[in-house]
């Protein structure tokens, strides 16, 4: 175990800049993920992490150690790759002990370590199998064991549960989290899935085109997104987004309404002249039981999920379209606990409190609460 | 009501139709020109035949042409010739090919041009790569005798074709240059299937560049080699014009194949009773080989 130090480091390929001064400082012993849209970096960052591709400058170090021009089999790390990588010719313990066997141990040790390794695993009765013939989380699982085995300083994963169903995606999520509590190694895990990084993360690193957005505890990252990219990027279903004008004093105008916030005037003013304001609402803090500032919408759909329902509507005079097309066209959504009968066209009270209003600079996305 | 069409092959019950329709010109075409000849020279291998003639009537049942094999020396020897010359090429050619494979597999400037050169063999007509080879050991002015001498390694021009060792091993080399091409181009396409995150798995194993050889890129390679290996055995069995052109079997039958001497047996002394009875055997060496390799091979993978 050990702490991991990301210093500057930044990756070309000829002229596209993949990373562009990356640096983390991850404490032994924490769960960090790394999540972004693909193409933003986060496989290139753990190879370079674990010494498959160079860096193109910026330093690394594991456990106080300069690893920057260290051979990846030198870096005491081990790595779980998507596809898992297992060898088909070699039987699961084969594939376990073979990162051991590749380093000399002796065979009665390998065998003790891929016993105790595959007993945590519950992949004991697996052993003899080859990888063809297990399933999609057996493979997962043979693929950890390969990783925990060798007792390295830290796991690197990148997006290791991608390839499974949805439903073995949050059982294999879940029995992650556990081991890494039950074994307590630095892990470097990559995704792109936000719901992973925020059950999984002690801290989340959210990047976006080779730059790091954000670097926070899920909980933060959901309450004080630092920009636009952020607050889009984490929760489901999404933020909404109003573009909206400051109103007289600190406090912006929606709905026809005026919203006090906690911003400034002068803030507000300089930021409406620099691309205008953008207001976030998460859709879980819109509801119907009125208090703070109402409004009445036409609700154009309304998707019921049992427990919850999602309305939908129109933002009107507030459409904001910074982010992308598709996001505008869908309107707002609100998550409503709501149990009676809801009707689409039907006119609906919603309400929403003015603290839970996060409050965006248009042009650079920055938040201005 | 619309009209049935008298032979329907959309009909699910007549899927199958379809495809015999297609096969059935190649099916007639190799029965015509490798099933029939093959089963006349079975027939001809039981008769006492000299000379055949079509429309020449039967010539009684008999074993001798295989009596008389099996009790000739120069059989025994052509076999061993044939075996020495399978194993030596086969495994020469499966080194070459691989050893060329990976290393036009690296990144490397020019890598379309290596591999190109390295596929180049395979491209020369096999008369003319023996007629080149031919004159690279020829005894009095050949290149690789001049080699030799500059080399120290012979004091005078070497007679390669008079000596039966080095006639063999000439043979041998002729046949590797030819056929190790083929193993080479097998291999790339293998090579190319394996995923790259094995070797990033194996290199983050602390896994050396040698063992990722051993553990990673030949057992993926198996199947491949497997596959390559039958072909390259039965391509030396039945290989006929590299050493008809470069020794004709000589000095002293030093390098007669069973190939070679189905055709001596037949169309330099006329026993096409006998000559049969060889080629039947090589066949059944052949079925035999590659039933044994293709079993083998495909059992021992996954
Ligand atoms: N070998 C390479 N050569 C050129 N570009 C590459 C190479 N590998 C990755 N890239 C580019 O780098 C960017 C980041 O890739 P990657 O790190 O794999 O993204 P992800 O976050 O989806 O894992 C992508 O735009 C990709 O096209
Ligand atoms: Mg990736």
């Amino acid at each position: 175990m050990a702490s991991i130090s990301i210093q500057n480091v930044y990756k070309n390929y000829g002229a596209l800049n993949v990373l562009r001064e990356f640096s983390l400082e991850i404490e032994d012993g924490e769960f960090v993920v790394l999540v972004g849209p693909s193409g933003c970096g986060k496989s290139t960052m753990l190879k370079i992490l674990a010494g498959l591709e160079p860096a193109s400058g910026g330093r690394i170090l594991i456990g106080g150690r300069d690893v920057t021009d260290l051979a990846p089999g030198d870096r005491d790390i081990a790595m779980v790759f998507q596809n898992y990588a297992l060898y088909p010719h070699l039987t699961v313990r084969d594939n376990i002990g073979f990162g051991l066997k590749m380093r000399g141990i002796p065979a009665a040790e390998i065998r003790r370590r891929v016993d105790e390794a595959a007993r945590i695993l519950a992949v004991e009765h697996l052993l003899d199998r080859r990888p063809k013939q297990l399933s999609g989380g057996q493979r997962q699982r043979v693929a950890l064991g390969r990783a925990i085995v060798r007792e390295p300083q830290a796991f690197l994963m990148d997006e290791p549960l991608s390839n499974l169903d949805a439903k073995l995606r949050v059982h294999m999520r879940a029995e992650i989290s556990a081991l890494h509590k039950r074994i307590g190694v630095t892990t470097i895990y990559v995704t792109h899935d936000q719901i992973e990084a925020m059950t999984m993360a002690d801290r989340v690193v959210i990047m976006k085109d080779g730059l790091i957005q954000q670097i926070a505890d899920p909980d933060t990252l959901f309450q004080k997104p630092k920009n636009l990219f952020v607050a889009s990027f984490i929760g489901s279903p999404g933020m909404n987004f109003l573009s909206t004008a400051p109103a007289d004093g600190a406090a912006i105008k929606l709905f026809g309404k005026k919203v006090p916030v906690n911003v400034s005037a002068d803030r507000l003013k300089q930021a409406h002249s620099n691309g205008g304001i953008v207001a976030g609402i998460r859709p879980e803090y819109i509801s119907t039981e009125g208090g703070g500032t109402e409004f009445i919408v036409r609700p154009s759909l309304i998707e019921s999920l049992g427990s919850e329902k999602y309305v939908y509507f129109d933002a009107g005079e507030h459409t904001f379209s910074g982010l992308n097309d598709e996001e505008a066209r869908k309107g707002l959504i609100a998550r409503l606990a709501h149990s009676s009968p809801l009707a689409e066209g039907e006119e609906l009270k919603l309400s929403f409190d003015p603290a839970r209003v996060h409050l965006f600079e248009g042009r650079s996305g920055e938040a201005l609460n | 009501m619309r009209k049935r069409k008298l032979i329907d092959l959309a009909r699910p019950s007549r899927q199958h139709w379809l495809g015999y329709i297609l096969l059935a010109p190649a099916v007639i075409l190799v029965a015509a020109i490798i099933a029939y000849p093959l089963l006349i020279s079975i027939d001809i291998s039981f008769q006492d035949v000299k000379l055949p003639r079509m429309g020449a009537a039967r010539k009684p049942f008999t074993l001798e042409n295989y009596q008389d094999l099996f009790s000739s020396p120069e059989f025994w020897h052509t076999c061993w010739v044939t075996l020495k010359l399978v194993v030596v090429v086969t495994t020469a050619c499966l080194a070459v090919g691989l050893a060329t494979a990976l290393l036009v597999n690296n990144r490397f400037r020019g890598r379309r041009i290596a591999r190109l050169a390295v596929a180049l063999p395979w491209a020369v007509p096999e008369v003319i790569a023996t007629v080149i080879f031919a004159w690279i050991f020829d005894s009095s002015f050949g290149l690789m005798g001049w080699l030799f001498i500059k080399l120290g390694l012979a004091n005078q021009m070497v007679a390669w074709f008079s000596d039966t060792t080095a006639a063999f091993w000439v043979v041998a080399t002729t046949m590797v240059w030819k056929g190790y091409p083929f193993v080479s181009i097998m291999c790339l396409a293998g090579l190319q299937s394996i995923p790259e995150d094995f070797y990033n798995a194996a290199k983050v194993d602390g896994a050396s560049a040698l063992q990722r050889l051993r553990w990673i890129t030949i057992p993926s390679l198996m199947p491949v080699l497997g596959v390559t290996m039958v072909l390259v055995v039965l391509w030396v069995f039945r290989d006929f014009s590299i050493i008809k052109v470069l020794t004709d079997g000589g000095p002293l039958k030093a390098t007669q194949t069973l190939s070679i001497m189905t055709y001596n047996e037949a169309f330099g002394f006329f026993k096409f009773g006998y000559a049969s009875a060889v080629g039947v055997i090589t066949l059944l060496l052949c079925v035999i080989a590659s039933m044994a390799m293709l079993g083998r091979g495909s059992k021992a993978m996954y």
